[in-house]
């Protein structure tokens, strides 16, 4: 009887799912944002793997059932009005940040100069493509 | 571009206005692309270089790929055709120094998008074969047609940017060694190999130059770079998946260190908070809770301590989300993730996934009714949730067995579509028609990313024993159109034939219907995060945007605004840098 016993609970460990570190790290992914995005393809170097790894880390130690009571429902729902919240945000005090339309002439001169400046100043030690004579 | 660019590194309130000049270029790209040289390549730098200081709907990665095709098309690959055309004709000296110029940023930018988004570089070679010089160090107003001038002194900005691509050189060696096919060696930190490459980062760090003038770029901010090295040499990776405890520790360290560092850099304003800096915090604090995995981590720093680092990082990371947006949800993921993983202070036992020594997988291929890729929640059934929600519940410790990663279903499929091509199949993938079909043994929880072919490139693969279970009981009609193609090829273990590339698009396209390509570098949290919660990972959406009464506002406000004052930092310097340069 405890034969049997003993040989159950080692059956049972042994179906239990391991994640495998070789499978898990070497792991590509393929990422979507949106049911209608495309999926985009990440690789081992990106980090995928660690961020796998955390999600292990957090699951192992919450001893839970389910998922989702890791992340309950009303956390859930917190991300989503979150979300839902940022959409909403009226526009009269905070611009967009981005543009509906295309500037429709150049700056003055002056604002022109300050911000070539400030290109050749912070924008151009990883990047400098162009020569500055191209901008007089 | 360049008043685009420059105006993003102004106050968040000005970034509107910077895309509408964005998109007042936009009309002239076509041009230049059909012109298809310098000024092209030119023109594609700056675009890239504008995506990465802010949410751009450019798609970032094609036009760095496109530049990398033009500087091949152009010469500016290889030493032997950077100085003279096809046709023979040598080029001026200040051609050559442009083109070198062009060569080595387009690299950089290829090479840091391989680097970050786990892909191979545009080039199709490896760091062996950069046989270009870099360019002149000496002020622009030194190169003239004729050759370089005497008496110009190195100028701080170029020893920097040069300084900066040095490290894609030693990102790429690493990249090659531990994140690529397997090989006999390194099998674990203490190689020779690990020491060299340190040696080489070391002497990268102490020869930096030593005065950023301002731009952020100092010695502090390249020690912070090597600590990505460092992290990058240390955590799991392919080649070695379980690291030693030392190099938790050195992880931990690392991370750390440039938690802090990069909070006082958004403090202190000194560099942009571009996508690359807001990847680099997740990366730190992702390190930092893996790195509690190990036992002796937690022992030698108590969870207090812990705690204070992460709600650094947290902190950090809120900060970011005002440049970029989407980075708010992920916050609320974090605060949940770190509950978690820092409950491992509750256990002394060590949380680090390990390779199992024996790889034949226990349980047989009879035990799978369903393809897992059915089976597990995926984006698409996430979608359907409402509709089932008993089916999709997860359980942590299901039992499954380690074999059911990419086996076929012995009684073929059950969707008609094959259910291996899941990421292809549209409504018609879903857990929700046939609950009872779906084996609890094969309800893999979401994040078992090698579980699932929809979301893994490469999925894991089983033991080759598994291989061959797998391919005998594949059911092949040949009278159908519907016969799964097996997911695992003998001898290919990593090959996953239902991945491909995603859509690919037309370079026209790709500029006139801007791609939403904003949020390509947010994959790697991304993707769990919506495993994690089964739902999409609601990005905020960049759907208003300014209107030309804004934009007429923005600008007149801009114009009376006092701007930073950058003269200090642009003209001439007076220092000059004097250690050894190759």
């Amino acid at each position: 009887m405890r034969r049997l016993q003993r040989e159950l609970g080692s059956i049972a460990r042994e179906d239990h799912y391991l994640p495998d570190a070789e499978l898990l790290i070497r792991g590509g992914g393929h990422i979507k944002f949106g049911e209608n995005d495309e999926s985009r393809f990440l690789g081992p170097s990106s980090g995928i793997a660690i961020t796998r790894l955390v999600m292990e880390l957090a699951k192992q130690n919450t001893d839970t059932k389910s998922i989702k009571e890791i992340v309950p429902e009303t956390t859930a729902q917190e991300i989503k009005h979150k979300f839902d919240l940022e959409s909403a945000k009226p526009t009269s005090k905070a611009y967009p940040e981005i543009s509906d339309v295309a500037a429709p002439e150049l700056p003055s001169l002056d604002l022109i100069e300050k911000l070539v400046d400030i290109y050749c100043a912070k924008g151009t030690c990883q990047f400098m493509p162009t020569v500055d004579p191209f901008l007089d | 571009m360049v008043i685009a660019i420059s105006m993003q590194k102004l106050a968040t309130q000005w970034t509107g206005l910077a895309d509408s000049y964005y998109l007042a270029a936009l009309p002239y790209l076509e041009a230049v692309v059909k012109k298809a040289d310098i000024s092209t390549l030119q023109c594609y730098c700056l675009i890239a270089q504008y995506s990465t200081v802010t949410p751009t709907r450019t798609a970032s990665y094609w036009v760095v790929g496109l530049a990398a095709r033009l500087c091949q098309e152009l010469g500016l690959t290889d030493a032997a055709t950077i100085k003279q055309s096809p046709s023979g004709v040598r080029y001026n000296a200040l051609e050559i120094d442009m083109r070198r110029r062009l060569h080595w940023i387009v690299t950089s930018m290829e090479y840091g998008l391989a680097h970050s988004l786990g892909r191979p570089n545009a080039f199709g070679t490896t760091v062996d074969h950069l046989n270009v010089d870099f360019y002149e160090l000496v002020d622009d107003r030194y190169i003239t047609r004729e050759g370089v001038l005497p008496g110009g002194q190195p100028i701080m900005k170029k020893c920097i940017s040069i300084h900066f691509f040095k490290m894609r050189l030693l990102q790429a060696e690493i990249r090659r060694k531990l994140y690529l096919r397997k090989r006999p060696t390194p099998v674990d930190d203490q190689d020779p190999w690990f020491a060299e490459i340190l040696g080489k980062v070391d002497h990268w760090v102490a020869s930096c130059p030593k005065n950023d003038e301002g731009s952020g770029f100092s010695q502090e901010w390249f020690f912070g770079r090597k600590n990505t090295i460092i992290v990058m040499l240390y955590r799991p990776s392919p080649q070695i998946p379980e690291p030693s405890t030392q190099a938790a520790h050195l992880c931990y360290d690392a991370s750390i260190f440039n938690i802090a560092s990069q909070r006082k850099q958004i403090a202190t304003g000194v560099v942009d908070i571009t996508w690359i800096f807001t990847q680099s915090l997740f990366m730190a604090l992702n390190t930092l809770l893996w790195s509690l995995s190990y036992p002796s981590v937690r022992q030698e720093h108590p969870i207090e301590e812990v705690t204070r680092h992460v709600q650094l990082a947290m902190e950090a990371i809120e900060l970011s989300a005002e440049r970029w947006p989407g980075v708010h949800s992920a916050v609320q993921l974090y605060q949940n993730l770190i509950t978690g993983c820092l409950k491992a202070y509750h256990s002394e036992s060590s949380f680090v996934v390990h390779s199992p020594s024996n790889k034949t997988s226990p349980a047989s291929t009879q035990d799978m009714a369903t393809p897992p890729s059915l089976s597990s929640p995926s984006i698409h059934s996430a979608v359907s949730i409402t509709s089932a929600p008993d089916s999709q519940h997860l359980s942590v410790d299901q039992k499954l067995p380690r074999s059911s990663s990419m086996g076929s279903s012995p009684s073929g499929t059950e969707r008609g579509s094959s259910p291996l091509f899941g990421h292809f199949v549209g409504s018609d993938y879903s857990t929700t028609t046939n609950p009872a079909s779906i084996s609890p043994m094969n309800r893999a929880p979401a994040k078992r990313m090698p579980m699932t072919t929809q979301q893994n490139g490469f999925s894991s693969q089983p033991s080759a024993n598994h291989h061959r279970d797998n391919i005998t009981q594949l059911q092949f009609d040949p009278t159908s159109a519907l016969n799964t193609i097996p997911s695992t090829i003998p001898g290919f273990q990593h090959w996953d034939p239902s991945v491909t590339s995603g859509t690919t698009v037309a370079p026209q396209a790709a500029f006139s219907t801007p791609i939403d390509d904003q949020r390509f570098w947010m994959g790697s949290f991304g993707d769990e995060y919506s495993r994690y919660l089964q739902q999409p990972f609601h990005d905020t959406p960049l759907t208003r945007g300014l209107s030309q009464q804004q934009q007429s506002e923005l600008m007149a406000n801009l114009e009376s605004t006092p701007l930073p004052d950058v003269s200090r930092l642009i003209n001439e310097s007076k220092t000059f840098y004097t250690v050894g340069l190759p």
